[in-house]
């Protein structure tokens, strides 16, 4: 239940909180981290160092000593002299974030070594590094039913598909978490950087601010971690990961404004600044359509905090799903119904053509989140649609064997009207049932499909195919 | 103290004397060999194991190691959870129980396969369990002497050979530890026994996953290189 900080350069000790962590300040720790051990803390729950005086390996090493899971212990770096308030707030996020942590297995524990140290030199080796990469659940996970979304956005080519299921190459992996933010199903996932963490991260520091804040996403790699100004770090692998339901759910937590800027600021190393933008605009066009503002989500963190929207317990929040965000902001705004396109957010609304669906149930079999679902009874099939659950992935498109004849359409937009309504039936039609034994044949808008197929010369055998099933003909 | 190994030479030794260690500790727990463990821990400690990620899972079988009192209790618990030819081994140590059928004569072929490999690796499996060549001891024995011969290889600025012997190291990993060692050290855990034997199972599948990422750096290197196609 530890706060460590470094006391070098006079950083003052923000003061421990009873009965929920104590803060200690050591001095050295950033030159030399075994100065935890010899101080005798054990298992400490958040750093908070100085850029650029330590190496994250003697640190990680030093954790390990002291009984934590260095992959769970949240750091911060500071830039400069940070007053006690803002350490109390930072410091008060961290660990809350620290006791979301899920938890890391072996598999999550990726080396990081200089890239290429050559053997034939024989160059000293570096004090390895570890970064959390994510870990598949094959049991959630919609690869068997086509779903590559994971695929698609990995920019590193670390995901492959074979054998029925998603193969993940932890050497090639850049453990940026796109992945996980891609997946409908949850079953890709990041334990030092879950929903869970971020919620508790940002909901305990607004607990702390007396005054607005600001929340400012940033990458492992960049440094400084900053804050400073009323705006506060929250660490992810890579800002590329950010969804729009990342970006707005701060603004959900009580947090004026939400800024996120690629690592280095000089522009991200995987190519994924174009992606953060697009996140960026459509979440900032959602506040614009709610009125609360532009300015809610930008890439840089200048200019004025704007007052909160609006506070909600961080319970409610979720796992921060981006259709979820959406509709808690529109409540909270008190907005009336909006509809806003989702070109780079993960949203979609499914409409089915009675004049062209066959009701075949393919767009049922493959959506990820089970957003498409189909119901069965005596003589009738009806297919649902849940607008929650739709993450826009086009998979039913993808599926659909009536798509030229605009079967099915997938328009990509948040709306709070549909999103209201919930899972409601999208198609209904009959089913033809065998006249021998009663069983359902098939949807009698496929029969009519295939009667159209093949055409008045084959009367007869349309005519054998609708009265009896295959076991009666 | 806690050294970090300091060059790839220094590394394939320390290797070497994880798996050593790690198929001792499958071995029958006699006295001599439990002093023996507690020795060779505190060597691996000194040489720069802190600094690893599974350092985190080592250190309560280390402690476990040190608790132990009275050696009959892991020597009963050792018969009961991997004597082979006990019937019902809470969890058999060895390859062919995971990976084979009995009924359709599979075990052989798994030890035939293996012969081959040993065969090709120049090695001749000795010793306590030498008969039972997919035996947990065996095969971790078998990585030690990889390793050893890795560190030969570099401190003779054997190309070739390392480059050879970093092959082996990973296919013998990704074909056969990787393959069979989750599902054993699993019955491990189950099987609710002695800390000793309880917390082996995940410092030793914490150790595997980590030495995979490690073999798989140095190939990897070695690819970019041109040496390894």
């Amino acid at each position: 239940m530890t706060l460590v900080l470094c006391a070098d350069h006079d950083t003052p000790v923000p003061p421990s909180v009873d009965g929920v962590y104590d803060a200690v300040g050591i001095k050295g720790l950033c030159s030399d981290p075994t100065a935890i051990n010899k101080a005798g803390v054990t298992n400490p729950e958040a750093l908070i160092l100085h850029m650029g005086e330590y190496d994250l390996g003697f640190v990680q090493s030093a954790l390990r000593k002291a009984g934590a899971d260095p992959l769970g212990v949240p750091i911060i770096t500071l830039p400069d002299m940070p007053t006690e308030t803002e350490l109390a707030i930072a410091g008060g996020g961290l660990i809350a974030r620290r006791r979301a942590f899920p938890g890391a297995g072996p598999e999550h524990a990726k080396l990081v070594w200089p890239e290429l140290i050559s053997r034939r030199k024989l160059f000293a080796l570096k004090v390895p590094q570890y970064v959390v990469a994510p870990s598949i659940e094959s049991s959630l996970c919609a690869a068997a039913h086509g779903c590559r979304l994971c695929i698609d956005s990995c920019p590193s080519g670390a995901l492959t598909y074979g054998d029925g299921a998603i193969s993940y190459s932890v050497d090639t992996c850049v453990a940026c978490g796109i992945c996980t933010t891609t997946c409908p199903t949850e079953a890709t996932t990041n334990p030092s950087a879950t929903p869970r963490q971020i919620v508790a991260q940002i909901a305990a520091m607004v607990a702390q601010a007396e005054d607005p804040i600001g929340v400012r996403f940033h990458c492992r790699d960049a440094q400084p971690r900053m804050f400073g100004d009323s705006w506060y770090s929250v660490e992810v692998p890579c800002t590329g990961m950010l969804t729009v339901g990342w970006l707005l759910a701060p603004l959900l937590l009580g947090v004026g404004a939400v800024s996120a800027g690629p690592c280095m600021g000089s522009g991200c190393a995987l190519g994924n600044d174009d992606r953060l933008k697009d996140r960026c605009s459509e979440a900032a066009g959602i506040c614009t359509e709610l009125g609360i503002g532009a300015d809610r989500v930008r890439l840089a963190q200048q200019g004025q905090l704007p007052i909160p929207v609006g506070k909600i317990p961080a319970e409610a929040v979720g796992t921060m799903r981006d259709t979820d965000v959406f509709m808690a902001l529109t409540t909270m705004t008190s907005s009336s119904a909006v509809s806003i396109g989702a070109s780079a957010g993960f949203a979609g609304i499914v409409t089915l053509h009675e004049e062209s669906c066959t009701l075949c149930e393919q767009c049922t079999t493959v959506c990820p989140p089970n957003a498409l679902k189909v119901n069965r009874s005596d003589g009738s099939i009806e297919i649902t649609f849940d607008p929650g659950l739709c993450v826009g992935c086009s998979m039913c498109i993808a599926t659909c064997p009536e798509i030229e004849k605009g079967a099915l359409t997938l328009d990509r937009r948040f709306d709070s009207d549909a999103l209201t309504v919930g899972r409601h039936v999208v198609r209904t039609g009959s089913t033809a049932t065998c006249e021998k034994c009663g069983d359902p044949i098939a949807p009698s808008a496929m029969l009519g499909r295939i009667q159209s197929m093949l055409g008045p010369e084959h009367a007869g055998t349309l005519d054998l195919i609708s009265r009896r099933c295959i076991s009666c003909r | 103290m806690n050294k970090l190994p300091e060059t790839f030479e220094d590394l394939a030794r320390f290797r070497q004397g994880m798996y050593k260690i790690f198929s001792a500790a499958f071995l029958p727990p006699v006295p001599e060999r439990l002093g023996d463990l507690i020795s060779g821990a505190d060597t691996l400690e000194g040489m720069g194991l802190p600094y690893l990620a599974f350092y985190s899972e080592w250190l309560p079988w280390r402690q476990a190691l040190n608790s132990v009192h009275d050696v009959i209790d892991v020597e009963v618990e050792y018969v009961r959870m991997f004597a082979t030819g006990v019937a019902g081994a809470m969890s058999p140590p060895t390859e062919s129980s995971y990976t084979a059928d009995p009924i359709r004569g599979e075990v052989g072929e798994v030890l035939a396969r293996l012969r081959g490999i040993y065969n090709d690796f120049r090695l001749e499996p000795t010793g306590a369990v030498a008969d039972t060549l997919d035996h947990v001891s065996i095969e971790l024995e078998v990585m030690s002497a990889l390793c050893a011969r890795e560190s030969e290889a570099r401190s003779n600025e054997n190309e070739t050979q390392t480059v050879i012997t970093l092959k082996h190291e990973r296919s013998f990993l990704e074909d056969h530890l990787m393959v069979w060692l989750p599902r054993f050290v699993e019955r491990i855990a189950v099987a609710e026994t002695v800390p000793f034997y309880a917390t082996l199972g995940p410092a030793l599948m914490s150790f595997i996953h980590h030495d995979l990422g490690v073999v798989r750096f140095q190939t990897k290197s070695a690819q970019v290189e041109g040496t390894i196609s």
